[in-house]
C-alpha cells in the first residue's frame, strides 16, 4: 500500500459516509439523482472487488457534463438550497468513483459532513436529529479510517470513533448552551416546502373549508400565567377591510403604526405569552386581541394585526404581551372609517332587509341581536355549503341558510355597513388544545375561523362572533371535539382522527408525544429565542465578559475532564502483591545502597545481601526461595504470598 | 518552486536546530519536546465548520449550529488527541549495524510507553527518509527497523530523527525531531579488482578462486564465537546434537596478505574497495588472510569476527568524509 491509497476498510467507510447524508435527502431530490449516485458507488464497488476498472476519463468528463446539465434543467427556476443540495450530492457520487487516494477521500467525507448539516433544512424532528448525529459518526469514522495504515477489521474504526467522538459530546453541548446567536448574515430563501398552508389574504366563503379540514399545526403559545379560557382565545390575523360583494380583502394595506395606541379598554393586567409560529410563508402573526407592546423587528398596522417584515418560511418564535378584551379602542369618528362602510351594488333583498329591521330597532344592539337571534333559529352550521351565485349574501341569508364561520361574517358585516355601521372581517385562529403536560395550547389550522368588528364611537371596535350564535359549541369546546361526527373533517388523516375519536391511552399517548415535540421545538429549534432569558435567569445580568468567562470555564473543565479520564490510563499496570513485597524490601535496603540492581534476579539479590548483612542473611534466604517457589514451583497461593509479606515485613523490622 | 531558493535556508536552520537539541540515546516525548499544527485537512476542516456556521446563521436552524458546535468540539478534542498520540513514548535507539557504502544502514529502534495506552499510527523517518509506520498496542512495547541510505565510506550518524503523528482525524500533525546519538561504520563498497600476487608464509602462491578440495575432514570440535560459519555442521545442528565446527587438517596452512601495496596503479578509494572484495573473497574461501595498509596491520586470520575486524580497518581508513552526515 502505498502512502496516500486508502486502505480498502477505508473504502467502504467512505461510501457509507455518501449513503448516510444523502438518504434524508431522497424527498426532495429529482429522482436521476439517487439514481446517479447508485450507479456510481454499484461501479466504485465493481472497482473494489476488483470484476471492473476505473471508469476511463472520458466517461467521468461526460458524466460530469450530463449531470450538470440535469442539475441545471431540473432546477430551471433556481431552486435555492435544494439545488445547491443536489449539487453537492451530484459532486460525491462522482467524486466516489475516482476516490482511491486520501485527498479524494478528504474531500468526500467533507462534503457528507456539509450534506448531512443540511438535512435539518428540510426536517428538524427529533428523529432526524438522531439519524444526523448517527450520520456524522459514520462520517467521522470514515475520515478516521483515511489515515488507516493497515488493514483493520471493518469494526474497529466504528469502535475507536465512538470512544472518540464520546468526550466531544459535553463540550458540543456547552457550545450550544452558551455561545450567543448571531442573526442572519443575509437572506436566504428556502424554496424547499411542500405547498405551507396558512390564512388567506382574501375571503370568499368557500375558501376556509380547506383549512377547517387540516390538522396542520398553525402555531404554539405558552402562557406566562393562566391560560385563558376557550372563549377568550381570539387569535387575530388578518383584518379584511374591503367587499366587492363576493369576496373580502384588503385594496390597500393598512398604513403602519409605530407603537401601540394608548389606552386599554380593560384594565385587566396584560397577559404575556410565547408564540411559536410555524412556517406558512405568510407575514401575518396572529396575536391575542389587543398588543400591549410592540415588539421590536415587527410591523404594527392600524388595524392593529401584526405582521413580520418578510415571509416567515420558517418557525419562528415571538414574546408577545397582550389585553384581552373584545373590544379596540382606537379613538377616531365615524368619517376616519368610511372605508369600512363601502357597499358594493347587488344583494338588494339583503339590503331591503337590512334597511327594515334598522327601522324596526333603531339601535345597534338591538339590531344585532335581531340578526343573531335570526341565525340562532334558521340557519345551520356546516362545512359542506352549497355553492352560492350571484348574490351570495342575498342567496345565504334567504335560500341556503347554512354555512361555517365565513358566510356567517360575511353577512353579519355585510348587514351591518348596509345600515350604516362600519365593520370589517377578521380572519385569524380561535381556541387551541391544550396540553396538560407541558401547559402550553396548540392551535391547528382547523382552528381557523372569522369574525367580526363592528364601530361604535363609545368603545372603538367590538368583535362580534355571529358563529357562535348558530353553533355555540363551535366556540365553547375546542374544535376538534365538536366537529368530530362531521364525516368530512380529518378524512386526510386517518390516524389523528381515530386518535380524536378513542379518548383513551393513545389520546394521552399523542398528548405526551406532542408535549415532547413542544419541549424539542421550544428548547432546541427555537433556542436562539430562549437563549438570552434563559442564561441571564441561571447568571444574571450577561455581560460580554462574563459570557466569555462562562464560556472559557466549561471549556477548561470539560478538557481537563477527558483528559483526565485519557491520562487515568497513564498509572502503571499494578504489581501483584509477591512483586510488591520484594519492591518494598529492595526500597528498605536502599537507604543502605543495597537496593535491587536492573536485570539481578530475586534469588542473586538475596544472596548479595545476605552475604553483606549477616543479620538478616536466614531471612534474606527464605524470601529468596519462596520467591523462587511462588514464581516457578507453582506455589503462587494466596497462603505463601501471606508468608512472604510478614518475611519481608520482619526483614524490614529487624534491619 | 521554491525549493531551490529556501533548500539552503531550511538546512541551516536544522543546523542550528539539531545543534540545540538535547543528544541520548532514550527520550521521553513530552509536552517540552511535541510540536502540533493543523495539516491542510485540518485548515479544510475549518473551513468545512465556517460554511456549515454560515449555513446554520443563516437560516436559523439552531440544529445546523448543534453540528457545527458538535465539529468545533470534535477539533478541539482532536487537538488532544493527536498530543497524546506522542506523549509519553519513549523511544531508545538499541543499535545501528555496518553495512557496505551505497547499502542501507539498519537501526533498531525500541519504543515503549511510560503508559499503557495504545499509540496508533506513529511515523518513525530518519531526516529525508521514507517513514516507517508503527504502534503500540496498550502501551507494550516493540522494536522497529530503521534503514538509512549510506553514501560514503566511514562512520555514519543518521541525523535527526522524526517521530510524527496524524491520528486520529488526519486535521493536526504532532510531531519531535529527536537527536539520537547512534551510528555505524560505512564499509567500502566492494569492487572487484585484478588478484593480486598472493605470497603464501611458505612462500608458495597459489591461484586463488579455487575451492580448497584437498582438505581432509578430520573431526568435529565445539563451536566457539568466531568460528566461520561456513564450518559448522548443520547436518549435526539439525540432528540436535548442538552446534559443531568441523575441523580440517591438511593444506590449511595457507596465508595471505591483503597489502596496501599490491594495487600500485588504484586511488585511495578505488583500493580500499578492491582490497574490501578480496577480504569478502578471502572470507568465502576459508582461506586466513591478513590486513597491511599504512598504519594498520591485522594478523592473518579468518572468520567473521576477522572479517568486521579488516572492514573497520578500512572503513576508519583516513581521507573520506569521516563523521559527515550520511
Amino acid at each position: 500500500m502505498t502512502h496516500d491509497q486508502l486502505a480498502r476498510t477505508s473504502l467502504l467507510w467512505q461510501l457509507l459516509a455518501i449513503v448516510f447524508p444523502v438518504l434524508p435527502h431522497l424527498s426532495h431530490l429529482p429522482i436521476w439523482v439517487p439514481l446517479l449516485l447508485i450507479f456510481c458507488i454499484g461501479w466504485r464497488s465493481m472497482v473494489f472487488l476488483g470484476r471492473w476498472s476505473f471508469p476511463k476519463w472520458y466517461v467521468r468528463a461526460a458524466l460530469v457534463l450530463i449531470s450538470a446539465v440535469a442539475v441545471v434543467v431540473s432546477y430551471k427556476s433556481g431552486g435555492g438550497i435544494s439545488s445547491t443540495v443536489a449539487l453537492l450530492v451530484t459532486g460525491f457520487g462522482l467524486k466516489s468513483l475516482e476516490m482511491y487516494k486520501k485527498r479524494d477521500a478528504l474531500v468526500v467525507v467533507f462534503v457528507a459532513y456539509l450534506v448531512s448539516a443540511t438535512a435539518f433544512l428540510f426536517n428538524q424532528s427529533i428523529l432526524m436529529a438522531v439519524y444526523v448525529f448517527i450520520a456524522l459518526l459514520v462520517c467521522t469514522t470514515s475520515l478516521l479510517t483515511i489515515n488507516l495504515r493497515k488493514e483493520v477489521k471493518f469494526s474497529v474504526p466504528l469502535k475507536r470513533t465512538t470512544l472518540l467522538v464520546l468526550p466531544a459530546i459535553p463540550l458540543m453541548l456547552v457550545l450550544f448552551i452558551l455561545v450567543p446567536r448571531i442573526g442572519p448574515l443575509w437572506q436566504m430563501g428556502l424554496d424547499t416546502s411542500a405547498a405551507k398552508t396558512g390564512l388567506s389574504e382574501q375571503m370568499s366563503p368557500g375558501d376556509i373549508t380547506q383549512l377547517t379540514r387540516s390538522a396542520e399545526i398553525a402555531f404554539r403559545v405558552s402562557f406566562e400565567g393562566e391560560v385563558p379560557g376557550q372563549e377568550q382565545l381570539y387569535w387575530r390575523a388578518i383584518v379584511l377591510n374591503d367587499f366587492d360583494g363576493r369576496t373580502w380583502y384588503n385594496d390597500t394595506a393598512p398604513s403602519d403604526l409605530k407603537a401601540v395606541p394608548s389606552g386599554s379598554t380593560t384594565t385587566n393586567a396584560p397577559i404575556e405569552y410565547e408564540l411559536i409560529l410555524e412556517a406558512s410563508d405568510r407575514k401575518y402573526i396572529p396575536v391575542l386581541e389587543q398588543l400591549a407592546q410592540l415588539p421590536s423587528g415587527l410591523k404594527l398596522s392600524r388595524d392593529l394585526t401584526l405582521s413580520a417584515p418578510v415571509k416567515l418560511g420558517q418557525r419562528s418564535q415571538y414574546r408577545l404581551k397582550s389585553y384581552l378584551a373584545d373590544r379596540i379602542q382606537t379613538g377616531g369618528h365615524l368619517l376616519s372609517h368610511s372605508r369600512q362602510l363601502i357597499l358594493p351594488e347587488g344583494n338588494d333583498r339583503a339590503k331591503t332587509l337590512a334597511r327594515r329591521w334598522w327601522q324596526e330597532t333603531g339601535d345597534t344592539d338591538a339590531y344585532l341581536d335581531k340578526l343573531l337571534q335570526q341565525f340562532n333559529r334558521e340557519f345551520v352550521y356546516t362545512l359542506k355549503p352549497a355553492r352560492l351565485g350571484l348574490n351570495p349574501i342575498d342567496q345565504f341569508l334567504f335560500q341556503t341558510q347554512e354555512g361555517f364561520c365565513g358566510h356567517f361574517s360575511s353577512a353579519t358585516a355585510f348587514m351591518l355597513r348596509a345600515v350604516g355601521i362600519p365593520a370589517r372581517v377578521v380572519t385569524g385562529y380561535q381556541g387551541g388544545e391544550l396540553n396538560p403536560f407541558e401547559n402550553y395550547l396548540l392551535v391547528r389550522q382547523y382552528d381557523a375561523h372569522a369574525w367580526v368588528e363592528y364601530w361604535t364611537e363609545q368603545s372603538g371596535w367590538i368583535r362580534i362572533d355571529p358563529t357562535a350564535y348558530v353553533a355555540p359549541e363551535r366556540i365553547e369546546q375546542p374544535s376538534d371535539e365538536v366537529l368530530s361526527n362531521e364525516e368530512q373533517f380529518l378524512a386526510d388523516n386517518p390516524f389523528l382522527s381515530t386518535a380524536i375519536l378513542n379518548k383513551g391511552w393513545l389520546s394521552a399517548i399523542r398528548l405526551r408525544m406532542e408535549a415532547l415535540n413542544y419541549g424539542w421545538q421550544r428548547w432546541v429549534l427555537g433556542y436562539h429565542h430562549q437563549q438570552n432569558s434563559f442564561l441571564s435567569e441561571i447568571f444574571g445580568q450577561i455581560t460580554p465578559l462574563k459570557l466569555a468567562l462562562f464560556l472559557l470555564i466549561p471549556f477548561a473543565v470539560v478538557i481537563a475532564a477527558t483528559t483526565i479520564m485519557i491520562l487515568r490510563a497513564n498509572v502503571p499496570p499494578k504489581l501483584d502483591p509477591v512483586d510488591r513485597a520484594i519492591m518494598k524490601l529492595s526500597d528498605h535496603l536502599h537507604k543502605q545502597g543495597l537496593q535491587r540492581k536492573p536485570g539481578e534476579t530475586v534469588q542473586n539479590y538475596c544472596k548479595r545481601v545476605a552475604g553483606i548483612r549477616e543479620e538478616i542473611s536466614v531471612l534474606l534466604m527464605q524470601i529468596g526461595c519462596l520467591y523462587e517457589q511462588i514464581r516457578y514451583a507453582d506455589g503462587d497461593t494466596e497462603e505463601t504470598q501471606i508468608r512472604l509479606k510478614t518475611l519481608v515485613k520482619k526483614c524490614c523490622k529487624e534491619f | 518552486m521554491f525549493g531551490s531558493v529556501t533548500q539552503p535556508i531550511t538546512a541551516a536552520f536544522q543546523r542550528w536546530a539539531s545543534k540545540r537539541r538535547p543528544k541520548g540515546t532514550q527520550f521521553e516525548l513530552n509536552q517540552k519536546r511535541i510540536f502540533i499544527f493543523p495539516t491542510a485537512a485540518g485548515w479544510a476542516y475549518l473551513l468545512l465548520c465556517i460554511i456549515v456556521f454560515l449555513v446554520g446563521t443563516n437560516y436559523q436552524n439552531n440544529l445546523i449550529h448543534a453540528v457545527v458546535y458538535f465539529l468545533i468540539a470534535l477539533g478541539v478534542m482532536c487537538i488532544h488527541y493527536t498530543f497524546l498520540n506522542l506523549s509519553g513514548l519513549r523511544i531508545s535507539t538499541l543499535k545501528g549495524y555496518n553495512c557496505y557504502e551505497g547499502e542501507l544502514a539498519e537501526f533498531s529502534i525500541k519504543l515503549s510507553s511510560v503508559t499503557n495506552r495504545s499509540y496508533y499510527g506513529v511515523q518513525l523517518n530518519w531526516k529525508g527518509q521514507k517513514p516507517f509506520d508503527t504502534g503500540l498496542e496498550n502501551g507494550q512495547e516493540t522494536t522497529v527497523k530503521l534503514y538509512s541510505r549510506s553514501f560514503k565510506r566511514g562512520r555514519l550518524t543518521p541525523g535527526s530523527l522524526l517521530v510524527e503523528t496524524r491520528y486520529p482525524f488526519g486535521l493536526l500533525r504532532a510531531w519531535s525531531w529527536l537527536e539520537p546519538d547512534v551510528s555505524v561504520l560505512v564499509y567500502p563498497k566492494p569492487i572487484q579488482g585484478r588478484q593480486p600476487e598472493f605470497e603464501g608464509r611458505e612462500g608458495e602462491s597459489e591461484q586463488l578462486g579455487k575451492d580448497r578440495t584437498g582438505d581432509d575432514f578430520s573431526g568435529l570440535d565445539e563451536y566457539q564465537p568466531g568460528d566461520s560459519s561456513r564450518r559448522i555442521a548443520w547436518k549435526h545442528f539439525a540432528q540436535g546434537r548442538g552446534l559443531l565446527t568441523k575441523r580440517y587438517v591438511g593444506n590449511t596452512d595457507k596465508r595471505f596478505w591483503l597489502d596496501w601495496d599490491s594495487w600500485p596503479e588504484l586511488g585511495v578509494e578505488k583500493k580500499l574497495s578492491v582490497i574490501c572484495y578480496w577480504a569478502q573473497q578471502l572470507e568465502y574461501q576459508d582461506v586466513e588472510y591478513g590486513l597491511r595498509i599504512p598504519g594498520i596491520s591485522i594478523a592473518p586470520s579468518a572468520g567473521p569476527a576477522h572479517l568486521e575486524k579488516v572492514l573497520i580497518a578500512l572503513a576508519n581508513y583516513p581521507g573520506s568524509g569521516q563523521g559527515v552526515e550520511r
